[in-house]
């Protein structure tokens, strides 16, 4: 199968920009129709910003035990192992920290928003042992006045369970990009699938980067470069670190990880940004593939990532 | 009468054995037998504290545990867990291959 059998649709969700490829063209129309119904299911369950989300109902909950839906129970399950499996880096009780720095609409609206406006009081966050999710009951609740945002897993999974359904479904290969978070499922193109790592997902093609080929599992990139406002003067951007509930201060701007699925490549590229100078051994600890990108743009790459063979490849 | 070892100095406790055992044997080894299921109680409740340290310790600190594991992706050679494993992040069944050109997408941050 050549590359020019492969199909390519692209259109915004979540607010941000979503690429979905599958090799079969003639399957492109019924694939977008799934993306779309889990997309939409996805969204109701997990938006921070839609009053009629479920996340806003349990965060307006006052610690009271709320009723949830499969979807948001799985979405805060992949949130709290997240949370779990790094330690606590990757925290989805950030909420409240994320308002005080402003970021408490859709972030096309936070720069105006936020112009002229100071950080309010901050502390550590709640922390994710004050998230309580009963499956049994498909009960959730929370301690401490605890607010959550689940912006560091949610678009990851989000894509996961596209690239999954629609291979299981169609039978095709499949790339699901949901603002660069990628995760692909069934039989890749010749070659596999190729995706060029940079700093901000909506850079021209041609930005500086490097090209690399997967054939399954995930690839997500976590910058401290994007998502980026000022207030009171001072430039701020929306990964937290939840041991201050300030925006994370690393000495990578940018790191990108694959793994075997888009969540956890996700988790761990996050991770990796608040853990500054710890991450390349913590990732190499896992033998997770991941570059990382200093200010300076100089690299570190760590697990078998491999070396540029573009000469054009530059961070 | 105790042989007074715990708490005494070793060469008083080993003199008044000795004059114990002068005075009659059987006297001094029920004497001894005592001594010695004193200290086998002592033994086996400090394991038990250790033990239950031990425990406390791991329960206070176990969620670090899984940071530092992970397991091969679905289709790699070493998979023994299914995708999306609960314990660990998943290492990907093959790592990234260097290529050429632009690439099908991008993967930045959003």
């Amino acid at each position: 199968m050549s590359a020019g059998t492969i199909s390519r649709d692209t259109f915004e969700v979540f607010g941000t920009t979503a690429v979905l490829l599958v090799t079969s063209p003639q399957a492109a129309h019924r694939a977008r129709a799934i993306a779309d119904e889990l997309l939409a299911d996805i969204d109701l369950a997990g938006s921070r910003f839609r009053s009629d989300s479920e996340l806003s109902r349990l965060n307006e909950a006052g610690g009271e035990p709320v009723e949830i839906s499969p979807t948001f129970a799985d979405l805060l399950a992949a949130a709290l192992r997240a949370a779990r499996l790094t330690g606590g880096d990757v925290d989805p009780t950030c909420g409240s920290a994320l308002t005080a720095f402003g970021y408490d609409r859709d972030f096309a609206d936070v720069p105006a928003a936020a112009h002229g406006k100071r950080v309010s009081t901050v502390g550590p966050v709640p922390g994710w042992r004050c998230v309580h999710l009963d499956p049994g009951t498909r009960r959730a609740w929370l301690e401490h006045g605890a607010k959550l945002d689940l912006g560091a897993t949610a678009k990851a999974w989000a894509a996961d369970r596209c690239a999954e359904r629609i291979a299981g479904t169609l039978g095709c290969g499949v790339l699901v990009s949901l603002g660069g978070d990628v995760a692909v499922a069934g039989p890749p193109p010749p070659g596999g699938w190729q995706v060029r790592v940079t700093d901000d997902h909506s850079a021209p093609s041609w930005a500086a980067g490097q090209t690399v080929t997967i054939t399954s599992g995930g690839l997500a990139t976590s910058s401290t470069t994007v998502r980026t406002w000022t207030l009171g003067g001072q430039p701020v951007h929306h990964i937290i670190n939840p041991a201050t509930g300030t925006p994370a201060v690393s000495c990578w701007r940018t790191v990108s990880v694959a793994a075997g699925t888009c969540t956890d490549a996700n988790t761990a590229s996050t991770a990796a940004i608040i853990r500054g100078a710890a991450a390349p051994g913590w990732l190499h600890d896992l033998g997770l593939p991941a570059r990382l990108v200093r200010h300076d743009g100089s690299t570190v790459t760590t697990a078998g990532w491999p070396g540029s063979g573009d000469p054009g490849d530059a961070a | 009468m105790q042989l007074g070892c715990i708490g005494a100095s070793p060469a008083a406790g080993r003199e008044r054995t000795a004059q114990v055992f002068r005075q009659d044997p059987r006297t001094a080894a029920r004497e001894r037998d005592f001594g010695l299921r004193k200290v086998g109680r002592i033994t086996w409740r400090a394991g038990l504290a250790g033990a239950a340290c031990t425990a406390a310790i791991a329960l206070a600190l176990g969620h670090h545990a899984p940071a530092s594991a992970s397991t091969r992706g679905a289709g790699g050679s070493a998979a023994t867990h299914e995708r999306g494993d609960q314990g660990t992040i998943v290492i990907p069944a093959q790592p990234p291959q260097s290529a050429l050109g632009s690439g099908h997408v991008l993967s930045g941050g959003s």
